[in-house]
């Protein structure tokens, strides 16, 4: 009997010699009989093995019967392990097989064979580059898959390399980390791919070889859960855009919420402008800063305080903002005031003076939610009455139109019946009241790329 | 109607008649006249000649003035009359004889029926219609309210004074006023509703549109002069396109010369009370009950625009008018 060293050995030469024309069958000679194990390396040069059903001694008592359980219909490498040298049944067939085959290397030791030979597979040096698929950006924009070297040819289990990753937002799924391997003749071959739910920003992450086919991937500065990735990998390759989507590393979503007309249609707005800011948080986390104003009509009764615009939160998080939404929820309702406009040129107008010096790389988004028709600045054919502070919904339109990149959205009761006001907020995202898909709405707004625009790998960063 | 009380019936030939379509706004135009002479403070007021309306005079007045609604639209038929009480004039300084001071005092009738009852052809309808002519046909003065906003909306005016003029004319054939084919009555028609953008927008397109130096609320104003030509702009925009007939019926059956345009306002425009003035930019003076209801109230404070002075105009015409007949009836005799 040799030492499991030995075995080790032998197992991690026949597999270093394994290749796609060669395939290697272990025959493990065991207690209660023959049990094969044929290796092969893949498509990535990984080797990839599995065990057949054990065939009992009794079935092999004829050296005919034997060789057929060892007969391979190609060429192949064969190694020989009685794990159970104590048997005089293994001794036998280790010594008929051998006679069989004689370029056959035979060992006998007491040894899990399956184990080893995992353990020998996981060692064992790669023989092809690992990279990470990312997706490289030209600089007009375009967008091509590229790569990032992981791990090199000869790399071994243990090897590790951390590497920065650009993430912008990907599906519900997350952003798939998948490993290919590739040759001299630079063809790529899929080795694994992971997904992971990331906010979009740069990230390190940290690729650890486990051996050939196994790479973990960590990210420690994320609190998010590297898991398998299911997908087709045709599917998420046609996936990528053709262009770069803008890009979104933080924004400031604005809600202007009116109120007034009653508790059901208040709540329904409040209820989809919580879920606007919960969609649009989902994919930028604490990268999205949120405003929330409520306003209601003008009074014009005598002595009445004419107050129709509320600041709930001013740049806050989102679930300040959230718990901003449901507290205006549960106060009380607004006074009824003048019944057919709604002081919607206040709240624009407060909101193009409270937004400070456009951030780099922040969307700004103002979603407007309502139905009724601002207060004219002056006497007009609608007969609205005036805006009592005379500000005008125009000017205060046009002021926002002139800060970088902003997008407006709009979620009307009644979209067949907006107005020009509601029509030009609903520039970019427009949705009626009753069916709002608050991922697409948000994603329209620039908060989210839209689903075409979702970007399914890392961008290569140098 | 009542037995009038306390106050001794006004001549015939001094009595006004209010006239109008429903809804054109007569009762809202008489509780504005008690607040427009509460304004003035020249000494004309507005008095009931009966209880009934007193009470309705004061209900009217209330409801407009301090809770800003308006008259509710009637309903059946309802009748008032006031009389319209000025200051009595000094005595003629070398008067051979004293004589005590005696008020100017002007009839003013209101048969108000529902709208309802007008559009029954056969039924209350030639009732209404009879009581009305007979107190058209008792008044020298004619109050016609044109209201334009109805009329571009419903455009109905012309069916309303065809008929009763139709009548009116029948009724005075007999007449010696009736001799020359003409209605004896001075008419003062009204163009309502001056405060609202449509009626405002149109006078200043025709550029009809002037301001009193001396008006402390600085409101615009179109002149009696030019309030005829507004009229005509007017009745170009109506529903129907029969408005352009009203303007022709009136020249048709009265003098020309007894007939005067008046544009008008109940409310007036609404002045900031921080301001204090006229406000090109914000001038309404109604507020709306309900999004989707034509009910309105008023939003600011009550001045009322050439309410007083068509009946001034009329009571100082039938008074003229007056005086001259006995010179006439003598010339006649004297024939």
């Amino acid at each position: 009997m040799i030492e499991p060293d030995e075995v080790r050995k032998a197992a991690a030469a026949a597999i270093a010699d394994l290749s796609g024309e060669r395939p290697l069958l272990v025959a493990d000679l065991a207690a209660e009989g023959l049990v094969r194990w044929d290796l092969h390396r893949d498509a990535a040069d990984t080797p990839r093995g599995r065990s057949r059903p054990v065939i009992p001694w009794d079935e092999l008592a004829t050296d005919d019967a034997l060789l057929r359980a060892v007969r391979t219909p190609r060429p192949t490498g064969l190694l020989l392990v009685n794990t159970f040298p104590e048997g005089a049944r293994g001794a036998a067939a280790l010594d008929a097989l051998r006679a069989a085959h004689p370029h056959a290397v035979a060992v006998s030791s007491d040894v899990r064979l399956g184990e080893l030979l995992r353990d020998v597979i996981a060692h064992t040096p790669l023989t092809r580059w690992y990279d990470l698929v990312t997706l490289n950006p030209t600089p007009e924009g375009r967008l091509g898959l590229g790569t990032r070297q992981l791990f090199p040819v000869g790399a071994r289990r243990g090897d590790s390399n951390p590497l920065a990753v650009d993430v912008e937002v990907a599906d519900e799924h997350g952003t798939v980390l998948a490993v290919v391997a590739s040759g001299k003749e630079r063809r790529y071959s899929l080795v694994k791919k992971d997904a992971v739910r990331l906010a979009p920003g740069r990230y390190t992450l940290d690729a650890e070889l486990r051996g050939p086919g196994r790479v973990r991937f960590r990210l420690p500065d994320a609190d998010a859960a590297v898991v398998p990735d299911e997908r087709e990998w045709e599917a998420l390759v046609a996936s990528v855009p053709d262009r770069m989507p803008p890009r979104v590393t933080a924004a400031h979503l604005v809600v202007a919420v009116e109120q007034g007309d009653g508790d059901e249609r208040d709540a329904d707005r409040l209820a989809r402008a919580e879920q606007v800011v919960a969609s649009a948080a989902d994919d930028l986390r604490d990268r999205l800063r949120v405003s929330v104003l409520t306003y209601g009509p003008h009074a014009f009764e005598r002595r009445a305080p004419d107050e129709p615009v509320a600041v709930r939160i001013w740049e806050g998080g989102a679930a300040r903002a959230l718990e901003a939404l449901d507290a205006a929820a549960h106060s009380d309702p607004p006074p009824r005031g003048y019944p057919r406009a709604a002081a919607l040129e206040c709240a624009l107008t407060e909101v193009a003076r409270r937004l400070g010096p456009p951030g780099r790389d922040v969307r700004t988004a103002v979603l407007a939610l309502g139905a009724r028709p601002p207060f004219p600045p002056r006497v007009h054919p609608s007969e609205i009455l005036p805006c009592p502070a005379r500000n005008d919904w125009a000017r205060a339109l046009g002021t926002l139109r002139t800060y970088p990149g902003i997008a407006f959205g709009a979620i009307h009761d009644r979209p067949e019946e907006a107005d020009d006001v509601w029509r030009q907020l609903g520039r970019d995202a427009p949705a009626p009241l009753a069916a709002v898909d608050a991922r697409r709405l948000a994603a329209s707004l620039g908060l989210a790329p839209a689903a075409a625009q979702r970007l399914p790998f890392p961008i290569g960063t140098p | 109607m009542e037995p009038e009380r306390g106050l001794p019936p006004a001549r015939p030939e001094h009595n006004i008649a209010m006239w109008g379509p429903p809804g054109s706004g007569k009762t809202t135009f008489l509780a504005a006249l008690h607040i427009a002479l509460n304004r003035r403070q020249d000494g004309w007021k507005v008095v009931g000649a009966n209880g009934p309306s007193t009470d309705a005079l004061i209900r009217l007045t209330g409801s407009l003035a301090t809770q800003g609604h308006f008259p509710a639209a009637t309903r059946g038929i309802e009748r008032y009359r006031w009389y319209l009480v000025g200051a009595a004039e000094r005595a003629k300084r070398f008067a051979l004889r004293r004589r005590p001071p005696q008020d100017v005092r002007i009839g003013l009738d209101l048969l108000d029926p529902s709208g309802e009852l007008f559009d029954q052809e056969h039924s209350g309808y030639a009732g209404v219609h009879g009581e009305l002519v007979d107190n058209l046909v008792n008044s020298r003065g004619i109050v016609f309210l044109f209201d334009p906003v109805r009329e571009f909306e419903d455009g109905d005016a012309f069916d309303y004074l065809h008929g009763v003029l139709s009548q009116l004319a029948n009724r005075m054939l007999e007449s010696p006023e009736f001799a020359d084919g003409m209605l004896p009555h001075h008419v003062a028609v009204c163009i309502t509703k001056f405060d609202e953008i449509r009626v405002m927008e149109t006078a200043e397109k025709l550029r009809l549109v002037t301001v009193d130096p001396d008006d402390p609320l600085g409101f615009p104003k179109v002149e009696e002069e030019d309030a005829r030509d507004l009229f005509r702009a007017l009745c170009g925009v109506s529903a129907t396109g029969n408005a352009e007939l009203v303007h022709n019926t009136l020249i048709q059956y009265f003098r020309p010369e007894r007939v005067r345009f008046f544009v008008t306002s109940a409310v007036g425009f609404y002045v900031d009370p921080r301001v204090g003035r006229f406000d090109r930019d914000d001038y309404q003076n109604l507020l709306p009950e309900a999004e989707s209801s034509k009910a309105v109230r008023v939003r600011g404070t009550i001045h009322p625009i050439n309410v007083v002075e068509p009946l001034l105009w009329l009571g100082r015409s039938l008074a003229a008018a007056h005086r001259a007949a006995p010179a006439a009836r003598a010339a006649g005799t004297g024939r």
